[in-house]
């Protein structure tokens, strides 16, 4: 009797006998598979819950897991991440911290990922420049309401560009609000016999004296690569501010394209065209600008306070401080932030909430403001010992206070508006457009896409 | 009758798991991607609602998807035409090799080194090679072969020359494995009988070992096109697609529209074109390559 005909043929004694074999045999497949399969998913789940209920003593079934996504755990340090899950879970027993970290570039393309799958996530780590797109996805809980149950009172602890607004209502909270400036490396300048610069053409004529092309020495470098757009319109901005313009009008139409506008891109073309920044900068990304920077190679930089706990995670010896408010037309700084939301699909708003109010309370904010070197979004933070010691952080809050100081736009179609708007500038920089057209273009670009 | 039904279910049973599994990964995400292509969904209220092929024509008229596609031709035809080159160069090299085997061991395994690395690592590696702090314009700038450092990925110029060098460096390595591997496993009797006939060491090549290996060629360059089409991993890591969107190739464009503007449906309608032409493609490339009568 052939083997391949007697699977399913029981007319026999012995074909019952085959049958009896390969039924086992596909049986015993259907087993291994279903129990792979469950044991896929018990893992899985295990490995969650598991993570979850580690944090604490209490059983994690009796907890409520709010989940985190954020990036910050790259620029504090994992110490300070869990000090700050921990401090809430002790003041609620009842609530398990479930963080979702990753680095900044991928944060905004996790949480979108996370609304389309449906996937839980209670308190989201949030950029202006993120908004349009998580608010199109219906994510983004209008925090008014919640502020106003607090009462008045709450409401004024926070500085005014704090309480982010986006289509009228309030969208996020900064945990910190912070200048976009000029750091440079203290013992780089004294070593050069150089005090910092005060007004951006003293800036240019310094990183003349500090530039050295031909021994591949320079004195700054630019983020204006495509996946660097956020950093190159704040260094933009930072330029604007200090010329005197803004980027948007009351009505929201583009208002860059302006004198001002046009005197920081031509700033900005000359850094590139005089060579006094390290050459080609549409292929620099901002991680590179700050890899420069805590190595030594560059004395000045671009950016945000943040520079401080970056560049002290590659580089512990280097300080770096904010030069003093500078003036060139006008003093103005580029003002952002980052923040929380809350999302309007969570089921447990409360918990998030309580979560949003814990960091940003006093105890919070003032232990944070030593161990990140970022100001708080609250008023009393400009009080703070810490600020007056602190080489970046005393600058912050005269530069965040000028009348001239601008706000980055939270606007619609962000990603695309700042897509132009880099495409734009990266034309300029190559002298495919001039710095006017290059302007006018993204100008054009920002009020058909920004409505 | 029974019997012969019994048989057939024996057969089918045995593939059932395979073919649930395979529709499980494969088919649903396939109805998934046409499905979202031909509809709107609204966050706000979860409602889905049929759109027809509004998706299509507004992807059909974007500058961007057709800037994407062009760039993505590019890239595919420069990296095919290099991997194939040099895979065929190193295999001959060790075809013909008449060194001790230990010599020929020893190249093969650099040869194949850069598979080794994950594409993040070599990313990373070619980006300080790339950077203008970095051992190329160093060695470029001190022999006085270039002027002053310059950052190869961010000019709109070599931004995409440098990226498909490093997707040859890295990926090359299969192509060649694969036709070393082909061309070793030609029959000896092949070989020996054209030597009788006299054949010199090219013509046991054109004759001989090219034809056996023409079958997994033309194999490996359509694999070869599907994955190189497809790519995504370097421009992401390398370069965001820019300087001024030289290197948005459409997988990124496709990235772009879904995750970081939230456009899924139009997203979606890339995906079902690409996967479209690639499909095209690929029967084409295998009708021409059977009635050409190699196999």
């Amino acid at each position: 009797m052939s083997m391949h005909r007697s699977y399913f043929t029981a007319g026999t004694p012995a074909d019952s006998v085959h049958w009896g074999k390969g039924m086992k045999r596909i049986l015993a497949f259907a087993f291994v598979g279903v129990f792979c399969l469950i044991g896929t998913f018990a893992v899985f789940a295990g490995g969650q819950t598991e993570a979850s209920a580690s944090s604490s003593g209490i059983s994690a079934h009796k907890k409520t897991h709010l989940v985190w996504v954020e990036w910050w755990r790259n620029e504090w340090g994992g110490g300070v991440m869990s000090k700050l899950v921990k401090g809430f879970e002790a003041q609620h027993p009842d609530i398990a911290v479930d963080v979702i970290d990753h680095n900044w570039w991928d944060t905004h393309n996790t949480e979108i990922a996370m609304a389309e799958a449906g996937s839980e996530q209670d308190v989201l780590g949030m950029e202006g420049i993120w908004m349009s797109t998580l608010d199109k996805m219906g994510i983004l809980q209008d925090l008014g309401p919640w502020l106003d149950r607090e009462g008045s009172a709450y409401k004024d602890r926070f500085v005014r560009p704090a309480l982010v607004k986006y289509r009228g209502q309030i969208k996020a909270i900064y945990i910190y609000v912070f200048p976009f400036a000029v750091a440079y490396n203290p013992p780089m300048l004294k070593a050069a016999g150089l005090t910092p610069a005060t007004s951006l053409p003293e800036l240019m004529s310094q990183l003349h004296a500090l530039t050295d092309p031909k021994k591949n020495v320079f004195g700054a470098s630019l983020a204006l690569s495509s996946d660097s757009a956020y950093q190159a319109m704040m260094t933009f901005g930072l330029f604007l501010a200090q010329y005197g313009g803004k980027f948007e009008n009351s009505d929201g139409t583009a208002a860059f394209n302006s004198p001002a506008g046009v005197s920081a891109l031509k700033y900005m073309k000359d850094l590139v065209d005089q060579k006094v920044i390290v050459p080609d900068p549409l292929g620099q990304s901002a991680t590179q600008t700050r890899e420069y920077f805590a190595a030594n190679e560059t004395p000045y930089t671009f950016d945000g306070p943040f520079i401080t706990t970056i560049t002290k995670q590659a580089n512990p010896d280097l300080v770096p401080a904010f030069t003093p408010p500078m003036r060139t037309t006008v003093g103005g700084y580029m003002v952002s932030g980052s923040g929380l939301s809350m999302s309007a699909k969570s089921q447990h708003k409360q918990e998030a909430w309580d979560f949003i109010k814990y960091m940003m309370s006093d105890q919070v904010a003032s232990m944070m403001v030593k161990v990140t070197g970022l100001p708080w979004g609250l008023k009393s933070m400009s009080t703070d010992p810490f600020i007056e010691s602190s080489p970046v952080l005393r600058q912050a809050p005269a530069m965040i206070a000028n009348p001239h100081s601008i706000l980055f736009p939270v606007i619609s179609n962000a990603d695309k508006v700042q897509t132009a708007f880099i495409n734009n500038i990266q034309a300029a920089m190559q002298g495919q457009k001039s710095v006017s057209q290059a302007l006018d273009d993204a100008a054009a670009a920002w009020n058909s896409l920004a409505k | 009758m029974r019997r012969r039904f019994r048989k057939r279910a024996e057969g089918y049973l045995y593939i059932l798991p395979a073919y649930t599994l395979l529709a499980l990964v494969t088919g649903y995400p396939v109805i998934r991607i046409v499905g979202m292509s031909l509809s709107s969904f609204s966050f706000q209220t979860d409602h889905t609602r049929w759109a027809g092929l509004s998706e299509f024509s507004a992807v059909l008229a974007s500058r961007s998807f057709w800037s994407s596609a062009s760039i993505t031709i590019e890239f595919t035809v420069f990296s095919l035409i290099l991997h194939a080159v040099i895979a065929w160069v190193l295999a001959l090299l060790m075809y013909g090799s008449r060194e001790a085997r230990w010599v020929t061991n020893l190249f093969r395994g650099l040869w194949i080194l850069p598979w080794l690395f994950s594409t993040a690592a070599a990313a990373l590696m070619w980006g300080l090679l790339y950077n203008p702090f970095g051992v190329l314009n160093y060695t470029l700038v001190n022999t006085g072969m270039l002027q002053e450092p310059i950052d190869f990925l961010g000019r709109s110029g070599t931004a995409l020359g440098a990226l498909v060098n490093v997707n040859v460096w890295r990926t090359y390595p299969i192509y060649f494995v694969l036709l070393l591997g082909a061309m070793q496993s030609v029959p000896d009797s092949l070989l020996e009988a054209a030597r009788i006939e006299g054949a010199s060491y090219f013509k046991e090549l054109r004759y001989v070992v090219v034809p056996f290996v023409w079958p997994a060629v033309l194999t490996m360059t359509l694999l070869d096109f599907i994955t190189t089409f497809g790519h995504f991993d370097l421009v992401k890591m390398m370069t965001g697609g820019g300087p001024q969107g030289s290197t948005q190739t459409l997988a990124f464009y496709i990235y772009r529209e879904a995750f970081l503007s939230a456009n899924f449906s139009y997203s979606a309608a890339v995906s079902v074109l690409m996967f479209a032409f690639l499909s095209i493609f690929s029967v084409a490339y295998l009708k021409a390559y059977t009635r050409s009568n190699v196999i």
